[in-house]
C-alpha cells in the first residue's frame, strides 16, 4: 500500500466522523452556521482526497453531496431530514469504501453503481419534480422491478423466501435468530448486486425489529428492495458499520522520545554486562563479579517494565473511538421506537488499550439499545410524570487509577426490583433463597445472570440480540466488571469497570494430532529438529541428549491419545525450560508467535490438567494454551 | 538555486500530493509546510520564504485571506491558491489579489506552470 492510499485511509475515516458530527449537530440546529461550514469541509476535503487517490466513484459521489450542501450555504435550501439522511447515507458509503481499500489498498471495483446511485438519490433531493416516478403500469411487473431494483431472479426468490419465514410465528429467541439470518441474507443478495449501500441500510429495519420485537420493519425493509424503492422512509435511515481493528495507531510524540531514551538506558545496561562478562573470562573475583551482576540485573529489570509500560502506553486509543458512532445509532433507534431522546458525551478523550477501546463498542452499543428499549417511558408517561419529552442519556467515561470507568445513565422509569426478583425465579437465574436474601442493590445485578434473558441462548458473542449476560461475559473477558445502579422513576446507570491495559501473553503455536495449541513463549528456549531415532525409550518415558544434557521428551500428539510413532525421519522438538528444568516437547508442525489475552479455562475445560487457559484466534476459534507444568509432572510420576 | 516554499493545506494527504509534483518539478527547491492560516502566520514572521501554495477551504480563515495576509507582509511574493472547485467567484477574487489559481487534483502541468511562472518574477528584480 503506498503511502498515499495509507494517508487517504486515515484522513478518510477522521473526515468521515467530522461530518457526521457535523450533519447530527446540524440537524438540531439547522441556523448553524459554523456546523455547516464544518459538514461542507468534511465533504470538500473528503472529495479532494478521493482525487489524490484516483478513487473517481467516490468523488463524483461527494461532489453531488457537496452540490446540495452549497445550496443550503447559499440559503437557496433549507436543511431537511431527507437532506441530512442522504448526507449520512452518503459518508456510510464512503464509510464502506474505505474498509474495502484498507484491505487491500485498491480503489474499490464496483464503487460505480453505488456512486451512481447517490449521484441519482441527491439529484432527486434537490428537484423532486424531475424525480423517476415508479411506473404505474401492471403489465409485465417482474420485468419492471428487475429493472428498477436491478435484483436477478434468484435475488427475489432468496428475499421472498426471507419474508415468507419471518411471517411464520416463532419463540423470542427464534424469532432475533431468524431476523439476523434474514439481515445478512438480504444484504448478501443487495452486495451481491452492487448495492453495498442499501445493504448497510438494512441495520436499521434489523434494529428496530430487535427492539419492537416483531418482525414488521425487516418485512417492509425486503419489502421496500423488491418494489425497487431504494429510498428509505426519513425515519429509518441507516447506521454506520460495525467497528474493525484499526491497523494504524496515532502516537504522541513524547511516547515515541520516551521509547527512545528507554532503548538508549538498555544499551548502555546490556553494554555493562558485556563487561562483566569479560571480567568472569579473565577470572576475576566471582564474589565481586557476584554482586556486578546482581546490580545490572537489577537495573534490567527496572528498564524492561518500563519498557513494557511505554509499550503499552502506545497502544492506547481514545474512547471517541468507540463512541463516535452511537450518536447516530442512538437517534435511529429513538425514532424508530419514537421516544425522542438525546445522547450527552463526556470524556471521550479519555483513552485506553487499543483492544478495550474496540471491544467494548458492542457491549456498550447493547446497553444503549436495552435503555431506550426498557429504560425509557413512553411520551405520554413522561408528560405524566412531569418529566421532559425529551430523555437524555448520559455516556461519560473517567480514567481512575489504573481502569478506565464508563457509564451509561438515563432519565427513564428505574428498573423494577420486585419484578427483576419475580423473573429471576421464575427463570431460575439464582436459587430461590439467595434472591430473597438479596439487598435491592444485589438483586438488580441479576439481570446480568446467565438464563435471566430469554434471548440469551443466543451465542452470538457480538453482543447483537443478546442477553445481558453476554455484555457482561464480554466485558469480564477484557477483564473488567459491569454493574447497574437504579432509582425508581429517576433512572439506571450501567457501569463498566475496565482495565487501562491488557495483559498480552506471547505464544507459540504448535500442532500436534491435527490439533493446533499455543505454548507460553517465556518457556521456549530453542526449537531442534532431530532425528527420531535420536528420541530413546527410558523406562515407560523416552529422553533425548542435546549438547551432553539428557532431556525427557514427551510426545504432544502421543499425550493427546494418538498411538506412539515408528522411530524414523526427522520430527519437531521444542526445547523448553518448566521450573528451572529443560525438556523437549515433540510436535508435529510449528506455528508463528502471536500476543493473546490469556483467560482461565472454564466450563468441560476447567477440569481438564496441562490446559493454562484459553484465547480466541482471530477466526474464531479457541486455542488451548498449554501448561507445560502439569505436562512435564505428570510424565515424572 | 533552490527556492523556499510555504504549502498550506488542512490536509496532510494534500500537502504530500503537492510535495511530491514539487520534488518531481524542483527537487532542489525546499518547502515548509502549514496546516493553517494562523501556523503559516507564525512561520512567516519567523521565516522568508519565496513563493506560497495554499488550499482555498480551511478551517479558520480561508486561503484567501490568508493570501491577503501573506502579501502585507511580502508584497511581491508569487501566490498559488487551490481548490476542488472551480468555483467563478474564487478564481475571480484569486485574480484581484494578484494569486494563481489552481485547480485540484493538482496536475504536474499546471503546477509546472505556475512554479515556472514564480521563477521567473523572482529572477527578474
Amino acid at each position: 500500500m503506498n503511502e498515499f492510499v495509507e494517508q487517504f485511509l486515515i484522513e478518510g475515516r477522521e473526515l468521515v466522523a467530522q461530518g457526521n458530527d457535523d450533519l447530527l449537530a446540524l440537524e438540531e440546529r439547522p441556523d448553524d452556521r459554523e456546523r455547516l461550514d464544518g459538514a461542507f469541509r468534511a465533504f470538500h476535503t473528503l472529495k479532494g482526497a478521493a482525487g489524490i487517490v484516483d478513487f473517481v466513484a467516490m468523488s463524483r459521489a461527494l461532489h453531488a453531496a457537496e452540490d446540495v450542501l452549497s445550496a443550503v450555504r447559499s440559503n437557496t435550501a433549507p436543511v431537511t431530514p431527507a437532506l441530512i439522511n442522504l448526507c449520512l447515507a452518503c459518508l456510510d458509503q464512503v464509510s464502506v469504501w474505505i474498509d474495502r481499500m484498507r484491505s487491500n489498498g485498491e480503489v474499490p471495483a464496483d464503487a460505480d453503481a453505488e456512486a451512481d446511485d447517490l449521484v441519482r438519490r441527491f439529484a432527486t433531493l434537490a428537484s423532486p419534480d424531475s424525480a423517476p416516478l415508479a411506473p404505474h403500469d401492471a403489465a409485465d411487473a417482474t420485468k419492471r422491478a428487475e429493472a428498477s431494483t436491478g435484483l436477478s431472479a434468484i435475488g427475489r426468490e432468496l428475499l421472498e423466501a426471507q419474508k415468507l419465514m419471518l411471517s411464520e410465528p416463532a419463540t423470542e429467541d427464534a424469532a432475533a435468530a431468524r431476523l439476523e439470518s434474514a439481515s445478512r441474507i438480504a444484504a448478501n443478495v443487495l452486495r451481491h448486486h452492487g448495492r453495498s449501500l442499501d445493504a448497510t441500510d438494512l441495520e436499521g429495519p434489523l434494529q428496530s425489529s430487535l427492539v419492537a420485537g416483531n418482525a414488521e420493519a425487516m418485512i417492509e425493509a425486503i419489502d421496500r428492495i423488491l418494489e425497487g424503492l431504494a429510498e428509505r422512509p426519513p425515519e429509518q435511515p441507516g447506521t454506520l458499520a460495525p467497528q474493525a481493528p484499526e491497523a494504524t495507531l496515532r502516537v504522541d510524540v513524547d511516547r515515541i522520545d520516551t521509547l527512545v531514551r528507554l532503548t538508549g538506558e538498555l544499551l548502555i545496561a546490556k553494554n555493562a554486562i558485556g563487561h562483566s562478562a569479560e571480567r568472569a573470562a579473565d577470572e576475576g573475583d566471582p564474589r565481586a563479579l557476584a554482586v556486578a551482576l546482581k546490580n545490572q540485573h537489577l537495573a534490567l529489570d527496572r528498564l524492561v517494565s518500563e519498557l513494557q509500560r511505554a509499550v503499552f502506553s502506545l497502544r492506547v486509543l481514545p474512547l471517541q473511538h468507540a463512541f463516535q458512532r452511537f450518536p447516530r445509532l442512538v437517534r435511529e433507534m429513538a425514532t424508530a421506537l419514537r421516544k425522542p431522546a438525546r445522547l450527552m458525551i463526556e470524556g471521550a478523550t479519555i483513552e485506553a488499550d487499543k483492544t478495550i477501546v474496540e471491544a467494548i463498542s458492542e457491549p456498550l452499543l447493547h446497553v444503549l439499545r436495552n435503555g431506550l428499549d426498557h429504560g425509557l417511558e413512553e411520551a405520554a408517561e413522561r408528560a405524566a410524570l412531569g418529566k421532559p419529552a425529551t430523555a437524555t442519556i448520559h455516556l461519560r467515561a473517567e480514567r481512575q487509577g489504573e481502569h478506565v470507568v464508563i457509564e451509561v445513565e438515563d432519565d427513564g422509569r428505574g428498573v423494577d426490583v420486585a419484578r427483576v426478583r419475580d423473573v429471576a425465579r421464575q427463570r431460575n437465574a439464582a436459587p430461590e433463597a439467595a434472591i430473597a436474601a438479596m439487598s435491592d442493590e444485589e438483586a438488580i445485578n441479576l439481570i446480568f445472570a446467565p438464563g435471566f434473558s430469554t434471548v440469551s441462548q443466543v451465542t452470538d458473542l457480538s453482543g447483537r440480540g443478546v442477553g445481558m449476560d453476554i455484555v457482561r461475559n464480554t466485558v469480564e473477558r477484557l477483564g473488567g466488571r459491569v454493574s447497574v445502579s437504579s432509582q425508581r422513576q429517576r433512572g439506571t446507570t450501567v457501569r463498566f469497570t475496565l482495565p487501562f491495559t491488557v495483559m498480552m501473553t506471547q505464544v507459540l503455536t504448535v500442532e500436534a494430532a491435527g490439533q493446533v495449541f499455543g505454548v507460553p513463549m517465556e518457556a521456549v528456549v530453542e526449537t531442534v529438529r532431530v532425528g527420531r531415532s535420536a528420541i530413546s525409550p527410558v523406562g515407560a518415558a523416552r529422553a533425548m541428549v542435546l549438547r551432553d544434557r539428557t532431556l525427557p521428551v514427551i510426545d504432544l500428539g502421543q499425550a493427546l491419545g494418538r498411538g506412539a510413532r515408528a522411530p524414523e525421519g526427522d520430527t519437531n522438538v521444542l526445547i523448553v525450560a518448566v521450573a528451572g528444568q529443560l525438556g523437549g516437547l515433540e510436535v508435529d508442525r510449528l506455528g508463528d508467535r502471536m500476543d493473546v489475552m490469556l483467560k482461565p479455562p472454564e466450563g468441560l475445560l476447567a477440569g481438564i490438567p496441562g490446559i493454562d487457559g484459553t484465547t480466541l484466534l482471530g477466526d474464531g476459534r479457541v486455542l488451548i494454551v498449554l501448561d507445560l507444568g502439569e505436562i512435564f509432572g505428570n510424565a515424572d510420576d | 538555486m533552490g527556492y523556499r516554499v510555504l504549502v498550506v493545506d488542512d490536509s496532510k494527504l494534500a500537502r504530500m500530493a503537492v510535495a511530491k509534483a514539487l520534488t518531481t518539478l524542483h527537487p532542489d527547491w525546499t518547502r515548509v509546510e502549514a496546516a493553517n492560516a494562523d501556523e503559516a502566520l507564525v512561520l512567516a514572521s519567523k521565516d522568508a520564504f519565496d513563493l506560497a501554495i495554499l488550499d482555498f477551504n480551511m478551517p479558520g480563515r480561508d486561503g484567501l485571506h490568508l493570501a491577503a495576509e501573506l502579501l502585507k507582509l511580502k508584497p511581491a511574493l508569487p501566490l498559488a491558491v487551490i481548490s476542488a472547485n472551480h468555483q467563478v467567484e474564487v478564481v475571480t477574487r484569486a485574480r484581484e489579489v494578484g494569486a494563481t489559481f489552481l485547480q485540484k487534483p493538482l496536475t504536474d502541468k499546471a503546477m509546472g506552470e505556475f512554479l515556472a511562472a514564480a521563477a521567473d518574477r523572482l529572477a527578474s528584480p
